[in-house]
């Protein structure tokens, strides 16, 4: 990690120093904060819980989730910055079968989620001709990091619901990581106040597996496959139709 | 009581001050094109939107609503094209001509004081035959037309017949007009273009005749010459010819030694034949035939006390006259029409032969044909002779046929014999130069091509009939009368080789010469190398940058108040970045002019000069420019050897709705169809960002470049391109 960061300041450095770097008016650091949103609707069990782990399932509801970031101009077309998502969602899933010393049994299980991530944004400021002048204009972004989910399972019914209730809470913490494209554009109001909006989409490559176990097992849990792994697949489904697509409105301010 | 006689006081000493600049005796022989003087005229000072609102009180409150719309409409347009005109450096104040104009509109207006005071006459910079009037009272009249002009009552004439123009309103007539033939309102209902075309050239030529009429009477009542009306017909009717008839005899490039073939010279010239009754239908004015005998029948109802061709003095006439005959020398080597420039200066020349500006213009007409023949540009700057009549078509023959290698050669006579006659010139040095470098590089001569000796074959093959008519100038008009043709003899293939026979034994010559053979890397090379960095320019003096917004959803593309505004914004933002990035910058602004300021316009005219003349000339050339000096100067004046020309053009286009491959990506990526849908909504904006900066020593251009940014012009995209440019320049080279 240390070394990671040394790579890091290192590199802001060296573009620092070169003279090219016009960025706005001199200005080349900005923070801001993003509000991404889109339909809920894509995954059929991205539903809402409420804070008694109570199902809600509004007809029209959105994914939504926050960001802060801070990026820096390295050149007429490309700027970096770091950016910390998070959100708070549920999922449901559903476990049945037979358990050792249990037999069958069903369950709705659900998990609260409280998610963040940490990427390294790159943006690069485009135009046919190449007059694109970072920060402001359009701009294609890719981004890199890790995304953290924290969640608390529990089962909202079964049909040994006492049993259930005892042996399947569970605390389940995954740590991915997550690729993030997008498309937006910048400007600028006031010299200073940014105005950034786009879409964005992001990819976790785990997900993938777990969705390939899912199919294969239809969400039910048979033999030795541990109930965790099944919970972890279903916080990487729901992180990723989360992630899958949003529309951002974000302000920032551009510092110096 | 007292307040008027201060303002009599102040009146009487400016018209003193105004008598004395336009009595100033022209120096012909050292002559700089003209420039204003005295303070800036409040016409120069307004802005459009000013001018407007001034001319907006002018409508009648009571008056029809369609009118009063239609009012404003014109006084708006007006408004912004006559603010254009004047502030373009195409028109000047205070200077010997507009003076001399402004006498003699008061001579014509002697007994109606108060339309005397509405109106202002200004000296329009053109060399087109050309005399225009705008609704708010300003009469332009250009070079070209003083030139032509015989006498003084002929030049009163044209003002009477312009007053008439102000004084009925004929501007906004024929706007009303066009709009209603446009709208089809009224008679005009259903018509097809060309009748719409035939309408309005139609109403135009009854206030033309209208004005001749009205104008006819004024001229009546002045103590002009009555049979001078037929005259200035005459000046209407040839004004396509130059303003002397005088062919150029074809020895006139010969010496003792240099002998020019008869091959490059027409044996038969068109007769001077000007349709004098032609078809006038789809022309804005009547034909000459009828203008002369509406003005003649007139005359024969109507009687005169005038019969003076001159109410000022002849000489004075004469010496405006010579002016604006030089103006017109300027103004066609500025604009790159070389072959009237050089007969131009031909034809001065036997009046001014000691005339360095003369020399140095000749000169120059020849460097800049012999440079375009030479790298092919040749026709971008011919006329054609086939069309043309009289002496000028001798020119244009003789400048098509002569072969580049010839022309060069020419042409290095040409300035080098200049040169050593006027060495302290500055324009006849660069000239001098360049034209040797032209010789070695493009057209392989070196000194041994030449020869000083003499064989006595080619002289006697070469020897050519001289032309009687030298050294005589007559009037222009007397002279149509004496077309002719002529003969010659074609002569030695190898005839320049005596081009140079009293150079070569100028050791300046020899030594220029010699060092351009030598010379591995050239002065004034065409190709220009890719530089890394920026300018390393932390001075320049920016003129007036300009500020164009185009909006191609609307009919009219055009947002004139718009851009003027941009304008005033632009000088801000430039000055803005440029303090920001540590660039010294000043800016001649001409939009914001005060009485006092008539330096800053000079200085712009300077700079517009410079820029007109070379913003047209093929790149690659990199030629002299006629306004170096000038250039210079201004430069000098505010401390830096840079000069910039900045400006911005924004455009909105219409959205591409068709633009389907777009909604392919949607299908894919359905987050991405509200931009879509946005983009497929929104207009489309570009925004333009020109710059040229310019070396005033050298006359090259450092940097020329436009960035061409997809994006609206709002202030951070302005700011932030500005802030760009201007490091880019500050930058320093690599």
């Amino acid at each position: 990690m240390k070394k990671n960061l040394s790579i890091l300041v290192l590199l802001l450095l060296t573009v620092t120093l070169k003279a090219q770097v016009p960025g706005y008016m001199g200005k080349k650091f900005s923070a801001g904060y993003d509000f991404h949103f889109y339909f809920g609707g894509i995954d059929p069990d991205a539903r809402i819980y409420d804070a008694t782990y109570n199902l809600y399932q509004p007809s029209i509801f959105f994914n939504k989730f926050h960001e802060v970031h801070a990026d820096y101009v390295l050149s007429k077309k490309y700027s970096v910055g770091l950016a910390y998502q998070f959100f708070k969602t549920g999922q449901f899933y559903a476990e049945s079968g037979n358990s050792p010393g249990y037999g069958y049994y069903s369950a709705s299980n659900y998990l609260n989620m409280s998610c963040s991530s940490i990427m390294v944004n790159n943006k690069f400021f485009f135009y046919n001709n190449g007059t694109a002048l970072a920060p402001i204009g359009n701009y294609g972004q890719i981004g890199v990091g890790v995304v953290t989910a924290r969640s608390v399972a529990k089962v909202v019914g079964s049909d040994y619901s006492t049993i259930a209730i005892n042996k399947f809470v569970t605390h389940e913490n995954v740590n991915t990581p997550i690729i993030a494209f997008g498309l937006g554009n910048q400007s600028l109001l006031f010299d200073r106040l940014i105005i950034d909006v786009g879409v964005e989409g992001a990819f976790l490559p785990f997900t993938i597996k777990g969705w390939a176990h899912d199919l294969s097992n239809n969400y039910s849990v048979y033999g030795t496959y541990p109930r965790e792994e099944n919970a972890r697949n279903a916080i990487l489904t729901r992180m990723q139709t989360f992630y899958v697509s949003s529309v951002k409105f974000g302000v920032g301010v551009l510092l110096f | 009581m007292n307040k008027s006689f201060l303002l009599f006081t102040i009146l009487f000493c400016f018209v003193l001050k105004n008598n004395s600049s336009a009595q100033q005796t022209t120096d012909f022989n050292h002559y700089q094109p003209l420039q204003a003087s005295g303070n800036v005229p409040l016409d120069f000072q307004l802005a459009s939107i000013e001018k407007f609102d001034l001319q907006k009180q002018q409508i009648d409150e009571n008056e029809n609503g369609y009118y009063k719309k239609l009012k404003s409409k014109f006084y708006l347009e007006t408004s912004i094209d006559i603010t254009h005109v004047l502030k373009s450096g195409r028109v000047l104040f205070g200077d010997p001509i507009s003076e001399y104009l402004g006498k003699v509109l008061d001579e014509v207006l002697k007994d109606d004081q108060p339309l005397r005071d509405s109106l202002q006459i200004y000296y329009l910079r053109s060399d087109e035959v050309n005399a225009f009037t705008s609704p708010d009272g300003i009469i332009f009249v250009s070079a070209g037309l003083i030139s032509q002009l015989s006498n003084e009552a002929q030049l009163a004439f044209i003002l009477c017949h312009e007053i008439q123009h102000y004084r009925l309103k004929h501007g906004f007539s024929k706007y009303k007009r066009d709009n209603d033939i446009v709208k089809g309102k009224g008679d005009f209902k259903n018509l097809n273009f060309d009748e719409a075309a035939l309408n309005h050239f139609h109403f135009s030529r009854e206030l033309e005749s209208e004005a001749d009429m009205h104008g006819l009477e004024l001229y009546l009542t002045t103590n002009y010459a009555a049979n001078e009306v037929n005259g200035v017909f005459d000046v209407l009717l040839y004004s396509y010819l130059p303003f002397e008839i005088d062919s150029l005899p074809r020895n006139f490039f010969n010496d003792e030694e240099y002998k020019m073939p008869d091959k490059f010279f027409s044996n038969k010239l068109n007769a001077i034949d000007a349709k004098e009754n032609d078809d006038d239908e789809k022309s804005t004015h009547p034909n000459i035939y009828k203008r002369r005998n509406e003005m003649a029948n007139l005359l024969t109802k109507k009687t005169s006390a005038g019969n003076q061709k001159y109410i000022l003095s002849e000489e004075l006439f004469k010496q405006i006259r010579n002016t604006a005959r030089f103006e017109v020398l300027s103004l066609q080597l500025r604009n790159h029409d070389y072959e009237n420039a050089f007969y131009t200066s031909y034809l001065l020349l036997k009046e001014f032969p000691e005339s360095e500006y003369l020399n140095e213009s000749k000169a120059a007409s020849l460097y800049f044909m012999a440079h375009y023949k030479v790298n092919g540009n040749y026709y971008d700057i011919h006329h054609s002779d086939k069309d043309a009549q009289g002496s000028i078509q001798q020119i244009y023959y003789f400048f098509n046929k002569i072969p580049d290698d010839d022309l060069g050669i020419l042409a290095t006579k040409t300035i080098w014999d200049a040169h050593l006659k006027f060495p302290d010139n500055v324009g006849l040095n660069r000239m001098s130069t360049d034209i040797l470098k032209l010789l070695d590089d493009n057209l392989n001569f070196s000194t041994s091509d030449f020869t000083s000796g003499v064989t006595v074959d080619s002289k006697k093959e070469t020897e050519q009939k001289t032309d009687s008519t030298q050294g005589t100038v007559t009037d222009k008009y007397a002279m149509i009368k004496q077309s002719r043709t002529e003969t010659g003899k074609a002569g030695d293939d190898k005839y320049y080789r005596f081009a140079f026979h009293n150079l070569l034994s100028e050791p300046d010559f020899i030594s220029a010469f010699n060092t351009q053979l030598n010379k591995e890397e050239e002065l004034f090379s065409g190709k220009t190398k890719k530089k890394k960095g920026g300018l390393g320019i932390n001075h320049l003096v920016v003129a007036n940058p300009f500020y164009v917004k185009l909006d191609f959803t609307r009919n009219e593309p055009t947002r004139y108040l718009a851009s003027e505004s941009s304008e005033d914004d632009l000088n801000k933002q430039i000055e803005f970045c440029a303090k920001k990035i540590g660039v010294q910058l000043d800016i001649v602004d001409n939009d914001h002019l005060k009485e006092a300021d008539v330096n800053t316009f000079n200085n712009m005219l300077a700079m517009n000069d410079w820029f007109d003349e070379a913003i047209d000339q093929p790149t690659e050339l990199q030629l002299y420019n006629t306004s170096s000096d000038r250039l210079k100067k201004v430069a000098e004046l505010y401390g830096t050897d840079y000069v910039s020309w900045m400006g911005i053009v924004s455009a909105r286009q219409k959205a591409n709705y068709y633009d389907w491959y777009r909604l392919c990506i949607g299908i894919v990526w359905l987050p991405i169809v509200p931009v879509l849908i946005y983009q497929a909504i929104a207009p489309n904006y570009e925004t333009d960002f020109l710059t040229l900066v310019v070396n005033s020593n050298t006359g090259k251009f450092e940097w020329k470049r436009v960035r061409a940014v997809k994006q609206n012009d709002n202030n951070s995209v302005v700011k932030s391109n500005l802030y760009f440019i201007l490091q880019q320049i500050k930058e320093k080279k690599k």
